[in-house]
């Protein structure tokens, strides 16, 4: 009869049991939200546009230059904006898209030990945000990384772990 | 705090884009919001200052209704546009360089004019031009300046009685103007 944990979610899972970062049902949730993102940013830059064109239409001789700056002003405003839900939007999840799909297809390391994540958040550039993970293991101690997002579910999950590690990142684990 | 600096070390894009923007819309909204040369009135006036908007806004007022925009134009426009020279329907020069834009006027039969007793403006034995009286409001052509001439564009769609086009449209746009108080 293996160990059971509660978990957050309601259901139970057998502590023992592989827990991967990103399942391939992660994978395609993630390609989902780009979709919905790009879609999102496309309708609301084509929803802009119209509205300034509409306003076009309402111009005339008296409102001509008030029209014009307002229609400079909403076309910039938008801009910024989508350019902001862009960047900390659409590339955050396809940065975690290509990791995620990067952990599921790379040849993985085992390595087991009792596993200690660091609490400082660290970020490379144009890149998703993670923490170092030290593995000691039979006085070696390795260090490796785990994506912000499952750093406190890897916390969560005890001391002593056996983790996949696939190009310096857990990309599954399992207690020992 | 990770967001605002992500802002500011990407503050070119964000100039770039404004810039982008004003310069986009600087000619689109010109395009979309301009009119086809027959529902345009288009006057040329050879001034050092004219109050385009508020002379356009005032002469719109009793503009015939197949026009739906005029527009007056000093020299300092054209020499970004030059269509606003070459195809002004109404052209207001002084006397003394009437005869450099000779080749866009049009020739004029003044017994078809709505002016009465206006002196005209000849070059080899034709009239092209006729002598408005008085001040005009909304243009400045310079104190030495006291004779400016009204001349219809050669070009002009809207001189009917002078050429045969669709309408006499500019006439009564350079009445009301001869007439602007």
């Amino acid at each position: 009869m293996p160990l059971v944990k509660k978990r957050d979610r309601g259901y139970n899972e057998p502590m023992n049991e592989r827990k991967d970062i990103y399942s391939a049902a992660d994978i395609v949730r993630l390609e989902k939200r780009i979709i919905r993102v790009r879609s999102a940013l496309l309708l609301s830059a084509a929803a802009v546009l119209a509205f300034c064109v509409l306003l076009c239409f309402r111009t005339n001789t008296a409102n001509a230059e008030r029209m014009e700056y307002t229609v400079i002003a909403v076309t910039v405003a938008a801009g910024w904006l989508l350019l902001y839900l862009r960047r900390f939007v659409l590339l955050e999840t396809r940065w975690e898209l290509g990791h995620a799909k990067m952990l599921h297809e790379s040849e993985k390391e085992i390595l087991r030990g009792t596993v200690t994540v660091s609490a400082e958040k660290l970020r490379i550039l144009n890149s998703i945000p993670f923490r170092h993970v030290t593995v000691e293991t039979e006085g070696k101690t390795r260090r490796v990384n785990v994506i912000e997002g499952k750093a406190a579910e890897l916390e969560r999950s005890g001391k002593e772990l056996e983790l996949f590690v696939a190009n310096g990142y857990v990309a599954a684990f399992r207690k020992i | 705090m990770r967001i605002l600096k992500n802002i500011v070390s990407r503050l070119h894009t964000y100039v770039l884009w404004a810039l982008i923007a004003a310069v986009f819309w600087g000619f689109i909204f010109g395009i979309i919001t301009d009119a086809p040369a027959e529902k345009k009135i288009v006057i040329f006036a050879d001034a050092l200052r004219c109050e385009e908007k508020d002379l356009d806004i005032e002469l719109e007022k009793t503009k015939p209704d197949s026009i739906r925009l005029i527009r007056a134009h000093t020299f300092d426009y054209t020499m970004f546009d030059e269509a606003g020279l070459l195809n002004a329907d109404i052209y207001l020069v002084p006397g003394s360089r009437a005869a450099d834009y000779i080749e866009s006027y049009s020739p004029l039969n003044p017994s078809r004019l709505p002016w009465k007793d206006a002196e005209l403006w000849s070059w080899e034995g034709t009239a092209y031009g006729l002598k408005l009286q008085g001040a005009l409001p909304y243009f400045d052509f310079g104190a030495e300046e006291s004779d400016v001439y009204l001349f219809f564009g050669v070009n002009s769609v809207h001189t009917a009685s002078l050429n045969g086009s669709a309408d006499d449209a500019a006439l009564q746009v350079a009445y009301d103007l001869s007439h602007l108080k």
